[in-house]
């Protein structure tokens, strides 16, 4: 299976998907990542900065995430940012597809009735 | 401040080459933290991300495709007796080298299972060649084609 194939690199990891989600939303950098995460999952998901960068390094090293040259003028410009590349962005959507589905069918065989 | 300089010297016990790549933005991550939520909490969550990442990002690194899996079966058989022999020895303390054995033999397991690496059986020298190439781009997977030149 080629590596451009979405589903060649799921199940995703936690930690993954909860950086792939919060690039979806647009570039940031390392802290406003860890904010966007830990925010999204009401505070439950808190990633150390080892991490964070760890995360991040297999990210941009298997092509799902890169760095971006754009710095904004208010910020510092020592800062890196992250952007999802287009096979980071096709595997969250399949990620996403197969979560919910593994949802669907837990919530069918827990509560036949409501399904 | 003290607190961002003391986790800077901490950051020397992640790998060369990740502290290389990412020791700036480590930095100044956990001097955010501190700026955010104080000192206390920035230790906090820390402290436990050092825990759990060092020997994670360290193993990874004895893990990766410059080691054979005899290197590593050498190195577990002596963690794991150096354990076994401690205990009769009276040295008790020694006992931890076997979970780091176990740690080790599963890291091994899971590193072949990805890929990342080779039996040491399938290392011998290719009599062809054309065997010697790199891997295409596109393809999965970390490092060369077994055989291939360092």
């Amino acid at each position: 299976m080629a590596a451009s194939d979405p589903h060649a690199f799921l199940p995703l990891p936690q930690a993954q998907f909860h950086v792939l989600v919060a690039l979806t939303e647009g570039e940031r950098h390392g802290y406003a990542i860890m904010q966007a995460v830990e925010s999204s999952s009401d505070g439950v998901v808190r990633m150390g900065p080892a991490t964070l960068y760890g995360t991040l390094k297999r990210l941009v090293d298997s092509g799902l995430a890169e760095e971006t040259a754009h710095r904004p003028a208010d910020d510092d410009e020592r800062r890196r940012y992250y952007r999802l590349t287009g096979l980071g962005r096709r595997v969250c959507a399949a990620e996403a597809d197969r979560l919910a589905g593994l949802v669907r069918i837990a919530r069918k065989n827990l509560r036949p009735g409501l399904a | 401040m003290p607190a961002v300089r003391m986790y800077r010297a901490l950051t020397r016990l992640y790998p060369r080459d990740f502290r290389a790549r990412y020791r700036d933005d480590l930095v100044q991550h956990f001097a955010d933290l501190v700026d955010d939520h104080g000192v206390r909490v920035a230790w906090t969550r820390t402290a436990i991300d050092l825990i759990v990442t060092v020997p994670r990002y360290r193993l990874e690194v004895i893990m990766n495709e410059r080691h054979g899996t005899v290197t590593l079966a050498v190195a577990i058989t002596l963690l794991a007796g150096g354990g076994l022999l401690s205990v009769p020895a009276g040295i008790y303390p020694g006992i931890v080298l076997l979970p780091l054995a176990g740690v080790l033999a599963i890291g091994q397991r899971s590193a072949l299972a990805r890929g990342r690496l080779q039996p040491d059986l399938l290392r011998v020298p290719p009599r062809r060649p054309y065997l010697l190439r790199r891997r295409a781009p596109h393809s999965k997977g970390h490092g060369r084609v077994v055989g291939s030149p360092a």
